[in-house]
C-alpha cells in the first residue's frame, strides 16, 4: 500500500493555521501569520516551516511530501465579498425586472427600526441591463429571446466597464435555453467580457436567490483565480506535485482546477472545515456516527453547527454578508458572543454582552492596548479566574488583570458589584445567549439536545464548553488535540464532495415510472462525471452517490430533504418516496399530513470520492513527570471555588481530572466545573463527562 | 461575598431568561414558517407567534421574522376567555367585535393555548396567520366596499378548537365549509398548534430547570425591564402637544376623505398620551380599526414602537414598551370601529395612523423621525375558486411604496416601514402557483418625495392573467390623489394607481375596485408612489442626484427642475448647478402636503374642524352620514373656501333633517 501524507490549510483574517499529518499518522499543527494583501504567501510560508522541520526527519518524510495530498480552506472570496472588492459585474436580466437585486425580497432585515436598510446591492441600476423574451413555469417558451438586444444589452455594459456578466432569466432552473442562447449571441459579438448564467450556477427556482449566487460567483472568480494561481505556482515550486484541493461549503473539497469556476461552493468552506474537522475528531475518539453539536468560540462570535450520524448538517438557507446562499453548505450558525464581545449595561441597569466586539485593535481592556478599558467577555474570563494573568492568548500580549478590573469596574459601579461578580454575570449571560442560539439550532435540526453531545474548539469554546452543556442538557463534550486549528484538520482529511441538482417541480404522484428512472439515470450520470473529472487529478478509492429529494406539500413553502433509495426511482414506487416524505416532515416538524398532495421540488445528488488517508494517528507519549497541579481561584455562577490547574502536554492517558478543574494549553483553556470530569482520550482529544445527577 | 440587591441581581437573571425566552419565540416562528401551506404566510410572512403572561401581556415576540405589527396586542381577551384551562386545550377566534379590538380582522386566526408547568399555568402561548380566505364575500374575504362584518368572513368568538389535546371536529368543519381553501388553511393551522405544543415542551423544560417562581419572575422583570427602557426614550420627545392630521382621500363609497386627527403629547416618566379625537367617524367600508376602546394597542402606536426600538440598543421587544402610550379613542370612529362596522382592510388605517404621528413628532422634533411613506399596501390575489375543488386563492404581492427620508438617510424604496417585515412572492414561485405570467415588478422613476434625503421609489407591477375564470383581487388602494407629505423643505412623493390593459386596447382606469374580473390576456398594472423627502431637494448632494438619473430612477428634466442640478451626460455640470440652484426660490422649511391635500385643506380646512367638534354630539350610527350631508351641502353652495356662517348653516340643515328622521 502506497504511504500518504495530508496537509490541511486554513487561511483566516488574522492567522494561517497548518494541520500536518504524516505517513506515519503523526499530526502537527502550526499557525503562521496571515498575509491578507497575499493571500497564498502564509500557507506558503507555513509550508516552508513544515517543510524545514521535516527535514531533520527520515528520507521516507521529505518523499511523502511530493505526493501529499493537500486541501485549502480560505476566506479570500468571502472577504472580497464583504468588502465588494470583487470583479465589476453586470446584469442582464427578463424585460421587467431591472430592480430584481435592488428589491431583493423586500422586507428590511429589521423591520421594526425605522434606519434599517437591505443590504446595498451586489450589483447596481446602472449595471443592469433588460432583454425582452420569456419562458412560462413549465419552460416552455411564450415569448422568443430578443438575441440582438441581449448583445445590446452586453455592448452597453461592457462599456460600463463591465468585466463579468450574469445572465439571470426567469423559469432558466427549468429551461436553460434563452440563457445559453444570449450567452452565443453575446460571445459571438466579441465583446470584452465573460458571460455566466444563472442556470449554470446553481440551478433551482427563486429568481432573486438564484441569480445572487450567480453574481456572487462571477464577482469573486478573478480574485480566487489568481489566489489559486499563485498557491499553485508555490507548491511546484517546493516540489509538491499533487494538485490542489480546495475545502468547500459542504464540508468536502474539490480540485482546484474545477473549483476555479464556480468559487461560490467554497464561500463558507472555514466554518464548514471546521464542524468537519469536529466530525473527524469525533470518529478518531470513538464516538462513531455520533450526534454532535459543535461550538467554536472566537474572538467576535460563537459559531454552532450540528452533525447527524457522523455527518455534519448541510443546509440550502445560509447566508453571507446577508446574501442569501442556496447551495449545500454546513450550517453554521453565528451569535455575537466571542471572546471580545463588549459587555455593558443598558439604560435600566441590564448587563448585555455583544453584539458589538472590541475587535482586535484594541482588543479586550487585558491586551493592555493604549489604555483602552472598553470591557470584553476576555475580561471576564480573566477576572473570574477562567484565565490566568500573564498567559497568551493566541499570540497577544500576556493578559493583565489590573485593566481588565479596572474596566469591569466601570460596570461593577453602577450595580454595586465587585469585579468578579460583573465577571460572574457576564459569563452567564453569554452562556444563555449561546444556549438560546443552541436550542434553536437543535430544534432547527429537527433534534433535542439532551441525546447530542459537544465538541467544542476555537480559542474560548473549552472555557464555556461544560457551562453550556449544562444549561443545555449535555452530558459529553469532546476537546480536540488542537482546538485553534480544527478548519485546517477538516481541510487535512476532507474527502471530494459534490452537489448537484436537477428540478422536477412535479406532484410526485404524477410522476411514472419512466419518469422516475431517467431522472435518476440523468443525475447518476451527471454525479458520476463529476468524479470521473476528479479522479483524473487524483486517486480516488471508492465513490459514493447519496440521492434525495428536496419535497413539500402542495402549497408549502419550504422543502424537506427526503433521503431516498435509488431503488425507489428505478421501480417508481411513489408510495414509499411518500413514506419516506411524511416520515422527514415528521421529524423536522412534528407533524405529518398522510392526505396531503405533495410536490417533488428536486432531486439532489451528494457525491463522495474518497481519497487516501494517513493512518489515524496516535498521539506521541507524554512526559511521565507531570509537574504537580497548580491552583486558581474562579468565580462560578456565584460562587468562589478552588481549582487544580493543569498542564495539557502533561496529561496522561490514566489521569482523571474531577472538577473544579482547569486545564491550560498553548491555544486554549479548558474549564471542568464541579460535577463534571475529564480525561485524555488514545486519540489525544479531551473528553469531559457529566457525573453528578441533573436536578 | 456581597449580598446582592434584588434589583442587581435582577440585571444577569432578566437578561438570562429574555433570551431564553426570545428563543421560544423563534423556534415557534421557524416551525409556522417551514410549515404552513399558503403563500401569505411562507412567502409574504403575514404571520406572527409569542410568549403571552397570565395578565395577557407579550413578554417575547421574535422581531426577526412575521409580522411585526401585532407586537404587544393586549391578549387578556383570549387569556381570560376561559376559566377551566387544562393541558392541551388550543382556544381560537378570529372575530374583533367578542374580543374587544385583540383580533382586528376576520383573516386573523388568533389561536393560543396555556402552558402548563406540572399542574400550574405558566403563560400562553400565541399564534396568530394571515388566513389567506376565510369566507364571506370576496375571494380572500376583504374588499374595502365591504360595510358589514358579516360580508367578511366566518366570525369564530374565542373557542375551544382542542380540548385536552382533542379537536373539536365539529367546530373545523363548520370553518371549512365557510372558506375557499379549507385544505391549506388546515395545513397553516397545523404548523400553528405544533409551534403552541413546542413552545409548552420548552418552557416547562425552563421551568423544571429554574423553578416556577424564577420563570414567573423573570416574565414579570422582562416587561418591567423594557417598559423602564422604553420611557428613557420616550422621555426624550420634547415636552409640548404636537397635533397633525392625515386623510384617506375618499372611503370607497363615497368621495368624501376620512379625517384622522392625533394630539401627541408627552407626559410624565417617559409616557406619551396619543388623542386621536377629531379622527371621523366609522365609514361604510372596511378602513374601520377594531381597537375596543383599549388604553395600549400596538395598531395606533407603530410610530412611537418603532421609535423606541430605533433608539434603544438590543432592547427585549415586547408589550413592556405599550405601557407607555396611552391613547385616547373616540368611540364609533374609524380608530375605533363599534360592531357590526367592516374591518377587513384595517391595517390600511394602522399604516396611515403611522404617517399621522410621524406628522406630528416632525414638528417636536424634525431630525429624529422619518417623514411620510407611500403608506398604502395593495395585496394583490388571484382567485380561481369558482372552479371548486382544483380552485385557489393565492397571494401574488404585497404591492408597497417608498418609505420616507429622514435627516440621516434617504428611504427604503419598494416598501413602507410599516411593512417592512413583508416579503414579495418571487415571480418563479407564484407563476407555478396561480396562471399568471408577471410582466413587471421593478422601481417607479421619478416617484420619490424629493429632498436632501430623498424618499424611497415606488414599484410598478404587471400582472398579465392566463386563465378565463381568475378573479383579481386588489385590497388596499389609496394615495391615488392624495400623495405622502414631505417635510423640513423636502417635497411630497407621486401618487399610486391602476390600470387595465386589455389586447388591442388603450388602457383603462380600474380606480378603486378590489374584486376585478379581467379578461383572459388583461395586464394590470399598479404602480405606487414614493415616500416623502426631507430637506430642500436643491441642498442634495448633486452626485447622488447624477447617480440616480444614471440608474435611470430620476429623469434629467426632474434633476434640473426639482434638484437644480444640470448634467453633462453622467457628470454633474458643477458650474451650472451651482448657478441654477443659486436662482432657485428656497423651499422653506415646512411641510410639503401635496397638491390634492393642500387644495382640499384650503377648501375645507376651517369646515372639517367644524364639523368634527359637531359630530360627537350626534347618535353614532348617523355620523358619518351627517359628515357626508353637511359637505354635500357645502359643496351645492359654490365651490368654497367655506367659512363660518355658511358651515354653520350647513350644518343645521343637516342636524334638522336627523332630527326628522331618527
Amino acid at each position: 500500500m502506497t504511504q500518504v501524507s495530508s496537509l490541511g490549510t486554513d487561511v483566516g483574517g488574522t492567522f494561517t493555521d497548518l494541520v500536518h499529518i504524516d505517513a506515519a499518522g503523526g499530526m502537527r499543527c502550526i499557525k503562521v501569520p496571515s498575509v491578507p494583501a497575499e493571500p497564498g504567501a502564509g500557507v506558503l510560508a507555513g509550508i516552508d516551516e513544515l517543510l524545514a522541520a521535516s527535514g531533520a526527519a527520515p528520507a521516507a518524510n521529505r518523499v511523502s511530501w511530493r505526493t501529499i495530498l493537500h486541501a485549502h480552506s480560505s476566506t479570500v472570496a468571502t472577504n472580497a465579498l464583504i468588502e465588494r472588492k470583487g470583479a465589476r459585474v453586470g446584469l442582464i436580466v427578463t424585460a421587467g425586472f431591472r430592480d430584481l437585486f435592488e428589491l431583493q425580497r423586500l422586507a428590511v432585515p429589521h423591520p421594526m427600526r425605522s434606519d434599517s436598510r437591505r443590504p446595498l446591492p451586489l450589483v447596481p441600476r446602472a449595471l443592469v441591463r433588460e432583454v425582452r423574451g420569456r419562458l412560462g413555469a413549465d419552460g416552455h417558451e411564450l415569448e422568443p429571446l430578443d438575441e440582438a438586444g441581449a448583445v445590446e444589452a452586453g455592448r452597453a455594459l461592457a462599456a460600463r466597464g463591465v468585466e463579468i456578466l450574469v445572465l439571470v432569466l426567469l423559469h432558466s432552473y427549468r429551461n436553460p435555453a434563452h440563457e445559453r442562447a444570449a450567452r452565443l449571441a453575446i460571445e459571438a459579438a466579441g465583446l470584452p467580457l465573460r458571460v455566466e448564467l444563472s442556470s449554470e450556477v446553481w440551478p433551482q427556482a427563486r429568481e432573486y436567490e438564484r441569480g445572487v449566487l450567480g453574481a456572487i460567483n462571477a464577482s469573486v472568480r478573478g480574485i480566487v483565480e489568481s489566489y489559486l494561481d499563485r498557491l499553485a505556482g508555490g507548491l511546484a515550486g517546493r516540489g509538491i506535485a499533487t494538485q490542489p484541493m480546495i475545502a468547500r461549503s459542504n464540508g468536502g473539497a474539490e480540485l482546484a482546477f474545477s473549483m476555479r469556476r464556480h468559487p461560490v461552493v467554497a464561500l463558507l468552506s472555514g466554518p464548514a472545515a471546521g464542524v468537519s474537522g469536529a466530525a473527524a475528531e469525533a470518529a478518531d475518539a470513538g464516538w462513531q456516527a455520533a450526534d454532535l453539536m459543535t461550538l467554536d468560540v472566537g474572538g467576535t462570535s460563537a459559531d454552532i453547527g450540528v452533525i447527524r450520524e457522523g455527518k455534519p448538517i448541510l443546509s440550502s438557507e445560509e447566508h453571507i454578508a446577508e446574501f442569501p446562499v442556496l447551495i449545500p453548505t454546513i450550517a453554521v450558525s453565528s451569535i455575537g458572543a466571542g471572546g471580545g464581545s463588549i459587555l455593558w449595561l443598558d439604560s435600566a441597569g441590564t448587563l448585555k454582552v455583544g453584539p458589538r466586539s472590541v475587535g482586535a485593535d484594541p482588543g479586550p481592556a487585558c491586551y493592555g492596548t493604549r489604555g483602552s478599558l472598553v470591557p470584553a467577555l476576555t475580561d471576564a474570563f480573566l477576572v473570574a479566574g477562567f484565565l490566568a494573568p500573564g498567559q497568551k492568548l493566541g499570540g497577544k500580549l500576556p493578559l493583565q488583570p489590573e485593566p481588565a478590573r479596572r474596566a469591569l469596574d466601570t460596570i461593577g459601579a453602577r450595580l454595586g458589584w465587585t469585579a468578579e461578580e460583573v465577571a460572574d454575570g457576564a459569563i452567564r449571560v453569554a452562556v444563555a445567549l449561546m444556549a438560546a442560539e443552541a436550542s434553536n439550532v437543535l430544534a432547527r435540526r429537527g433534534v433535542d439536545a439532551p441525546r447530542f453531545r459537544m465538541v467544542a474548539f476555537g480559542g474560548a469554546g473549552p472555557l464555556v464548553a461544560a457551562l453550556l452543556a449544562e444549561e443545555i442538557a449535555i452530558d459529553q463534550i469532546l476537546i480536540p488535540r488542537f482546538p485553534g486549528g480544527l478548519s485546517a484538520l477538516g481541510a487535512a482529511r476532507a474527502d471530494l464532495e459534490g452537489d448537484i441538482v436537477t428540478p422536477v417541480y412535479r406532484r410526485a404522484d404524477s410522476l411514472d415510472v419512466g419518469e422516475l428512472a431517467r431522472l435518476h439515470h440523468d443525475l447518476s450520470a451527471e454525479a458520476r462525471a463529476w468524479i470521473a473529472e476528479q479522479a483524473r487529478g487524483i486517486t480516488v478509492d471508492r465513490s459514493e452517490i447519496l440521492l434525495s429529494a428536496e419535497m413539500r406539500y402542495d402549497g408549502q413553502g419550504y422543502d424537506v430533504t427526503v433521503p431516498l433509495d435509488a431503488a425507489w426511482l428505478e421501480k417508481g414506487d411513489n408510495a414509499a418516496i411518500l413514506g419516506a416524505f411524511a416520515a422527514a416532515h415528521r421529524t423536522a416538524y412534528g407533524h405529518a399530513n398522510e392526505e396531503a398532495k405533495a410536490w417533488l421540488k428536486e432531486l439532489r445528488a451528494h457525491v463522495t470520492g474518497r481519497v487516501p488517508k494517513p493512518p489515524e494517528s496516535v498521539p506521541p507519549a507524554t512526559a511521565a513527570a507531570a509537574p504537580p497541579p497548580g491552583r486558581r481561584t474562579l468565580r462560578l455562577n456565584g460562587h468562589e471555588i478552588t481549582a487544580s490547574v493543569h498542564e495539557r502536554e502533561a496529561l496522561t492517558l490514566d489521569t482523571i481530572l474531577a472538577g473544579p478543574a482547569i486545564v491550560d494549553q498553548l491555544d486554549t483553556t479548558t474549564l471542568i466545573p464541579p460535577d463534571w470530569q475529564a480525561h485524555v482520550l488514545i486519540s489525544g482529544a479531551l473528553a469531559l463527562e457529566r457525573t453528578g445527577e441533573r436536578g | 461575598m456581597l449580598e446582592r440587591e434584588p434589583a442587581a441581581k435582577e440585571a444577569v437573571e432578566v437578561e438570562i431568561f429574555a433570551n431564553l425566552f426570545k428563543a421560544v419565540a423563534d423556534e415557534m416562528a421557524w416551525i409556522v414558517l417551514r410549515s404552513s401551506h399558503t403563500t401569505f404566510v411562507k412567502e409574504t410572512q403575514d404571520f406572527g407567534v409569542s410568549l403571552v403572561s397570565l395578565e395577557g401581556e407579550v413578554f417575547a415576540y421574535p422581531y426577526g421574522s412575521g409580522a411585526t405589527p401585532l407586537m404587544g396586542v393586549p391578549m387578556h381577551a383570549g387569556t381570560k376567555a376561559v376559566r377551566d384551562w387544562a393541558p392541551g386545550d388550543v382556544l381560537i377566534t378570529n372575530d374583533p367585535y367578542s374580543t374587544g379590538g385583540m383580533v382586528m380582522h376576520l383573516n386573523d386566526i388568533y389561536l393560543f393555548r396555556p402552558v402548563f408547568a406540572g399542574a400550574r399555568l405558566l403563560c400562553f402561548a400565541w399564534t396568530f396567520i394571515h388566513c389567506t380566505d376565510v369566507g364571506g364575500y370576496a375571494p380572500g374575504s376583504i374588499d374595502m366596499q365591504n360595510n358589514e362584518v358579516f360580508q367578511e368572513g366566518l366570525r369564530l368568538r374565542p373557542v375551544r378548537l382542542y380540548r385536552k389535546g382533542e379537536l373539536n371536529q365539529e367546530l373545523w368543519t363548520i370553518f371549512a365549509d365557510n372558506c375557499r381553501i379549507p385544505a391549506l388553511n388546515w395545513g397553516d393551522i397545523s404548523a400553528c398548534t405544533a409551534a403552541l405544543a413546542r413552545a409548552e415542551q420548552r418552557l416547562a423544560r425552563l421551568a423544571e430547570r429554574y423553578g416556577f417562581a424564577a420563570v414567573t419572575a423573570a416574565i414579570g422583570a422582562t416587561l418591567d425591564r423594557t417598559e423602564r427602557i422604553a420611557r428613557g426614550v420616550l422621555g426624550t420627545i420634547p415636552r409640548g402637544t404636537w397635533r397633525f392630521i392625515e386623510y384617506f382621500e375618499d372611503d370607497y363609497v363615497s368621495d368624501l376623505p376620512v379625517r384622522l386627527a392625533v394630539a401627541v403629547t408627552p407626559g410624565e416618566n417617559g409616557s406619551v398620551e396619543l388623542d386621536f379625537r377629531g379622527s371621523d367617524p366609522q365609514v361604510r367600508a372596511a378602513l374601520n380599526l377594531p381597537t375596543g376602546g383599549m388604553r395600549h394597542h400596538p395598531f395606533l402606536s407603530i410610530a412611537l414602537i418603532n421609535f423606541v426600538v430605533t433608539h434603544s440598543e438590543a432592547i427585549h421587544i415586547n408589550a413592556g414598551i405599550l405601557r407607555c402610550i396611552d391613547l385616547v379613542l373616540p368611540d364609533a370612529s374609524v380608530v375605533n370601529a363599534a360592531f357590526p362596522a367592516a374591518c377587513g382592510m384595517r391595517y390600511t388605517t394602522a399604516m396611515r395612523i403611522h404617517d399621522l404621528v410621524l406628522g406630528a413628532l416632525t414638528q417636536a422634533m424634525p431630525d429624529r423621525v422619518p417623514v411620510s411613506g407611500a403608506s398604502n399596501l395593495v395585496v394583490t390575489y388571484i382567485s380561481t375558486s369558482e372552479l371548486g375543488e382544483r380552485g385557489r386563492v393565492v397571494v401574488a404581492n404585497p404591492v408597497s411604496g417608498g418609505s420616507g427620508g429622514s435627516a440621516e438617510r434617504d428611504g427604503v424604496s419598494g416598501t413602507d416601514l410599516t411593512v417592512a417585515f413583508l416579503r414579495n412572492v418571487p415571480v418563479e414561485v407564484l407563476e407555478t402557483e396561480a396562471p399568471v405570467v408577471v410582466r413587471r415588478f421593478d422601481l417607479n422613476p421619478d416617484s420619490e418625495g424629493p429632498g436632501k434625503l430623498r424618499g424611497g421609489f415606488g414599484v410598478q407591477y404587471e400582472l398579465e392573467i392566463r386563465h378565463p375564470s381568475a378573479v383579481v383581487v386588489m385590497r388596499g388602494k389609496d394615495r391615488h390623489r392624495m400623495a405622502a407629505w414631505g417635510a423640513a423643505g423636502g417635497g411630497a412623493a407621486a401618487v399610486s394607481g391602476n390600470t387595465g390593459l386589455r389586447p388591442g386596447l388603450a388602457p383603462h382606469e380600474i380606480g378603486k375596485q378590489t374584486v376585478y374580473r379581467p379578461e383572459l390576456g388583461e395586464v394590470i398594472r399598479l404602480w405606487s408612489g414614493g415616500g416623502g423627502g426631507y430637506g430642500d431637494p436643491t441642498a442634495r448632494d448633486a452626485l447622488l442626484v447624477a447617480a440616480d438619473v444614471a440608474a435611470g430612477l430620476i429623469s434629467p428634466a426632474r434633476a434640473r427642475e426639482i434638484y437644480g442640478v444640470v448634467l453633462a451626460g453622467d457628470d454633474v455640470d458643477e458650474v451650472a448647478t451651482a448657478a441654477l440652484r443659486a436662482q432657485m426660490p428656497a423651499r422653506g422649511k415646512g411641510f410639503d402636503l401635496g397638491l390634492a391635500r393642500s387644495e382640499w385643506e384650503r377648501v375645507h380646512g376651517e369646515a372639517a374642524e367644524r364639523i368634527s367638534a359637531w359630530l360627537p354630539t350626534l347618535p353614532a350610527g348617523v355620523r358619518r352620514f351627517a359628515e357626508g350631508a353637511v359637505y354635500r351641502a357645502l359643496h351645492a353652495g359654490g365651490p368654497g373656501p367655506y367659512e363660518g356662517a355658511a358651515i354653520e348653516a350647513a350644518i343645521a340643515e343637516v342636524a334638522e333633517a336627523i332630527d326628522c328622521s331618527v
